[in-house]
C-alpha cells in the first residue's frame, strides 16, 4: 500500500468513525420506552467498516466512536460510559473472532445478530457487576436479549445494503 | 443472505429463547418451615401438609398454622402481637418471630431481593 492509499485508509477511517459518532450522539437524543433499548445503528458502520476495510479499522472506528460520542454526551469516565465501552468492546471481540473463524462466509447479517447479543449480554453482566446485583435484572435479560436480537437484524440488514450501495459505487 | 448468516441468526434466536426458560422458570418455592424454640430445638414443618402447631413457651401457648404452602402465627400470648401482625410467611429468608414467648418461625434460604431500595 503507497503513501497515497495509506492516507485515504485513514481518512475513511477517521470519517466513518465520525460518522458513527454522530449516530450514536443522534440516538442518545431518542427517548427509550424501556431504559437499556436502543437501535444501536452505529454498529452497521462498525461492520461496513469491517467487511471494507478489515477488522483493525473496525476495531479503531468503534473504539473513537465510543469515546467521541461520550466526550460529545458528557458521560466520558461515567458509569453509562463504561456501559457503552463494555458493550462495544464484547461485540467487537465476537465480531472479530467469527469474521476470523467464518473466513468471510458470514454477511453483515450473519455478524449483526451475534454482534446484539454480546453488546446487550455485557451491558448486563456490567449493570449487575456495577449497580444492581438483585434479580430483576435476570427477569428483564430475556426481553432486552430480544429486542438487542430484532434491532441486530435490523442493523445487519442496514449494512448489508449500504455495503452493496458501496460496491456498485466502486465499479 | 447466505446459508452462513441464515445458521448464524437461528443460533441467535435459539439463544434467545434458552434465556426466556433459564430466567423465566418458575422459581422453586418454599418447602418447608423451622421453629426455633426455647430450648434449643427445632421443630421443621412441612409446608404442604395443612395444619396448626401448638408451641409451649413462657407466657403460654403459641400457635404456628400452616396452609397453602404458607405459615404463619395466628395466635400468640404476648402484649403486642408483633408476631401475629407479621402474617403469613412464604419466601426463603422470611420470619415471624415472638421475642416474648421465644418463638421464632423462619423459611430457611437466601432472600431473593432487598429489603428496600433509595435512590
Amino acid at each position: 500500500m503507497d503513501e497515497a492509499q495509506q492516507g485515504q485508509r485513514q481518512r475513511a477511517i477517521v470519517g466513518l468513525a465520525a460518522l458513527a459518532a454522530v449516530i450514536q450522539v443522534l440516538e442518545a437524543g431518542i427517548p427509550s420506552p424501556i431504559a437499556g433499548v436502543k437501535p444501536g445503528l452505529a454498529n452497521a458502520v462498525t461492520l461496513l467498516v469491517l467487511l471494507r476495510l478489515g477488522p483493525g479499522a473496525a476495531v479503531t472506528v468503534a473504539l473513537l466512536r465510543v469515546t467521541a460520542a461520550s466526550l460529545y454526551l458528557g458521560t466520558f469516565l461515567s458509569p453509562s460510559f463504561l456501559l457503552s465501552l463494555s458493550g462495544a468492546l464484547a461485540a467487537l471481540i465476537v465480531m472479530v473472532l467469527l469474521h476470523t473463524l467464518a473466513r468471510g462466509r458470514l454477511g453483515a447479517l450473519g455478524l449483526a445478530g451475534p454482534m446484539a447479543l454480546a453488546h446487550m449480554g455485557a451491558q448486563l453482566l456490567s449493570v449487575r457487576w456495577l449497580f444492581d446485583p438483585g434479580p430483576g435484572l435476570t427477569l428483564l435479560a430475556p426481553p432486552l436479549l430480544s429486542f438487542a436480537l430484532l434491532a441486530g437484524v435490523a442493523t445487519g440488514i442496514i449494512a448489508d445494503r449500504l455495503l452493496r450501495r458501496a460496491e456498485a459505487m466502486v465499479q | 443472505m447466505r446459508p452462513a448468516d441464515a445458521l448464524s441468526l437461528l443460533l441467535c434466536s435459539t439463544l434467545v429463547v434458552l434465556s426466556f426458560l433459564w430466567a423465566w422458570a418458575p422459581a422453586a418455592g418454599a418447602t418447608e418451615a423451622l421453629v426455633h424454640l426455647d430450648d434449643g430445638r427445632v421443630l421443621r414443618l412441612d409446608l404442604a401438609r395443612a395444619g396448626t402447631h401448638r408451641i409451649h413457651g413462657p407466657l403460654g401457648d403459641t400457635l404456628i398454622e400452616v396452609r397453602d404452602g404458607r405459615a404463619r402465627i395466628s395466635a400468640s400470648p404476648c402484649p403486642q402481637q408483633r408476631c401475629v401482625a407479621r402474617g403469613w410467611i412464604t419466601e426463603p429468608g422470611d420470619a415471624s418471630v415472638c421475642l416474648p414467648n421465644h418463638v421464632a418461625l423462619s423459611i430457611p434460604g437466601t432472600p431473593a431481593g432487598f429489603d428496600a431500595v433509595n435512590h
